[in-house]
């Protein structure tokens, strides 16, 4: 599903990832871990044309994403759900109305919208809340409605930056929960994040980046590597 | 593209307008006002220009035979200008005509200029009208070629009153282009802005529409509608404007020819200013907004 042979990206003065090669395939729930700085975003942003390597090649759901030209880009991004932070909703539209829109702006028929945003908002457990605005919701409620609005057309990946860093330590695990559920359905899911209690909670596969460079790679690893981990003195 | 869409289109440019009506309401009036001058400036050539060219009787060369020249000789010469492309046409004056008409005169001005005078020293003359008021001097200048015309002793072709007018004219169209070319930039600079204050705000949501996967058609449509809607009834409002000014400007106009002693000439119908403004308006709106989009996209 994502494959990165010797991708790195440079700034003028600094490289934000150097000479990272990955794969991840389809069906995988994929944890990408490392301080802040560490190029994670960068990454995230690579895999849906947000940004372009410097150097190296980047193939998501078969496409090479440096190949892609510019009117091609909103078709490739069809085919992935991408979650942020800040929860990217619009204000003066309701939580049907946000799912919604994300179909709308694709060209989809009324009767679609119909049929799919009601099952994704009860999937994410928000179908009480269809009229509300995002200001009347938590936190986690919000990022459940951007999780709803990223997956409303099915794509078979979901790119998450940093899902939980404005939520609680309980809300952020029941969003977790929710992408793990969400992957289950077959969806590849590929989470950055900084926060260990999750990553430490739900051990899948965890990649760590540290200062750009790919350091660890692991299944079923933990926020902090064992080594690492036994040499800081508790 | 399906119904659904397009609906959603309009919906999200009349939300827009709506959502930023005093925004909308400043960019409609700047608009109106630079069109409405553009209009203007338009109005006032055409109508001088249509005035110009209806003034027959100042468009008049007068050519004067030698006073021996045989009443026949004079007809020949008449049959002669009657053939040239320019000339509309040739009307002779006999020396009798112009004789009593002077003595008429000088005896209805007491001026007795023509009381010490013995017989009749004026010759036959030639009044002559050409079709396009700027082939005057080149007519009468054909007509002073003595190895053409040798039994024309003068030429008279007072076209003063016409050099102004034509340029005046000329003036007119050099300034109201630039004018136009001016407020053009202006209106253009003025939707380009209220755009950009529009993309701002809506920063989010083009964002969203991106990340999802709308196409850049999808996001510019609704913009594009929006800028082009402003255009459109800012022409519109200038063509009215422009409407009632004409009035007055007639009015103007018809005091002004009745001083210079020119025929006036009905106004037309100056409604096809309001379409042209109407037309003008949307494509200035549509370009200037496909423009300033296109820059915001390409900086997102
Ligand atoms: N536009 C930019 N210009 C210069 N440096 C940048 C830019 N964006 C990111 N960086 C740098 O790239 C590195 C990686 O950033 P980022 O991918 O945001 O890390 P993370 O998401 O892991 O916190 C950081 O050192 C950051 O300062
Ligand atoms: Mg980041």
């Amino acid at each position: 599903m994502i494959d990165l042979q010797h991708v790195s990206v440079a700034y003028e003065d600094t490289y934000a990832l150097r000479d990272v090669s990955l794969s991840i395939e389809k069906g995988e729930f994929v944890f990408l871990v490392g301080a802040s700085g560490a190029g994670k975003s960068t990454l995230i942003r690579l895999l849906y044309h947000g940004q372009l390597p410097t150097s190296g090649k980047v193939i998501v759901a078969g496409q090479r994403v440096n190949e892609l030209r510019s009117h091609d880009v909103p078709y490739f991004r069809r085919k992935m759900g991408i979650v942020f932070q800040d929860f990217g909703l619009l204000p003066d539209k309701t939580v049907f109305e946000n799912v919604a829109f994300a179909l709308r702006v694709i060209g989809a028929s009324r009767r679609d919208i119909r049929r799919q945003a009601p099952l994704i908002l009860e999937m994410v457990g928000l179908d009480g809340r269809c009229d509300a605005l995002p200001a009347q919701l938590s936190g986690g409620e919000q990022q459940r409605v951007a999780i709803a609005r990223a997956l409303v057309n099915n794509p078979p990946l979901l790119l998450a930056d940093e899902p939980t860093g404005n939520l609680d330590p309980e809300t952020s695990k029941g969003i977790i929960d929710l992408l793990h559920h969400i992957n289950l359905r077959g969806t590849t899911v590929l989470v950055a994040t900084h926060d260990q209690i999750v990553v430490d909670c739900f051990r899948r596969r965890v990649i760590e980046l540290d200062k750009g460079h790919l350091v660890r790679d692991e299944e079923g690893g933990a926020y902090f590597n064992a080594v690492i981990q036994s040499s800081v003195p508790v | 593209m399906p119904l659904s869409s397009l609906a959603f289109l309009f919906e999200e440019a009349a939300k827009n307008i709506r959502r930023h009506s005093l925004m909308s309401f400043a960019a409609l009036g700047t608009v109106a006002m630079s069109l409405a001058v553009f209009g203007g400036a338009l109005y006032g050539i055409y109508r001088v220009n249509q005035v110009v060219s209806a003034q027959p009787s100042q468009l008049e060369i007068l050519a004067f035979m030698h006073v021996k020249t045989r009443r026949s000789e004079a007809l020949a010469v008449m049959q002669r200008i009657q053939k040239l492309p320019s000339v509309k046409s040739v009307n002779l004056v006999t020396k009798e005509q112009a004789w009593a008409h002077f003595m008429a005169e000088d005896r209805l001005n007491k001026t007795n200029l023509t009381t010490a005078v013995t017989g009749n020293p004026l010759p036959d003359r030639l009044d002559i009208r050409v079709k396009n008021p700027h082939e005057l001097g080149a007519v009468a200048d054909q007509l002073r070629n003595q190895t053409l015309f040798p039994q024309i002793k003068s030429v008279l072709d007072d076209h003063r009153l016409l050099k102004i007018l034509l340029a005046g004219v000329g003036l007119l169209r050099v300034v109201g282009g630039l004018l136009a070319f001016l407020l053009f930039c202006a209106t253009t600079f003025i939707i380009h802005n209220t755009l950009r204050l529009t993309l701002v705000a809506r920063r989010r949501e083009i964002r969203i529409m991106q990340l999802v996967g709308a196409t850049s058609w999808f996001i510019r449509l609704p913009l594009v509608l929006e800028g082009t809607f402003h255009g459109l009834a800012g022409g519109i409002i200038a063509g009215v404007i422009v409407l009632i000014a004409a009035n007055s400007i007639s009015n103007l106009m018809s005091q002004f020819q009745s001083k210079l002693s020119l025929v006036s000439v009905s106004a037309g119908n100056p409604i096809f200013i309001v379409l042209l403004l109407a037309v003008a308006g949307a494509l200035i709106g549509m370009g200037a907004s496909l423009f300033s989009i296109r820059r915001f996209l390409a900086r997102a």
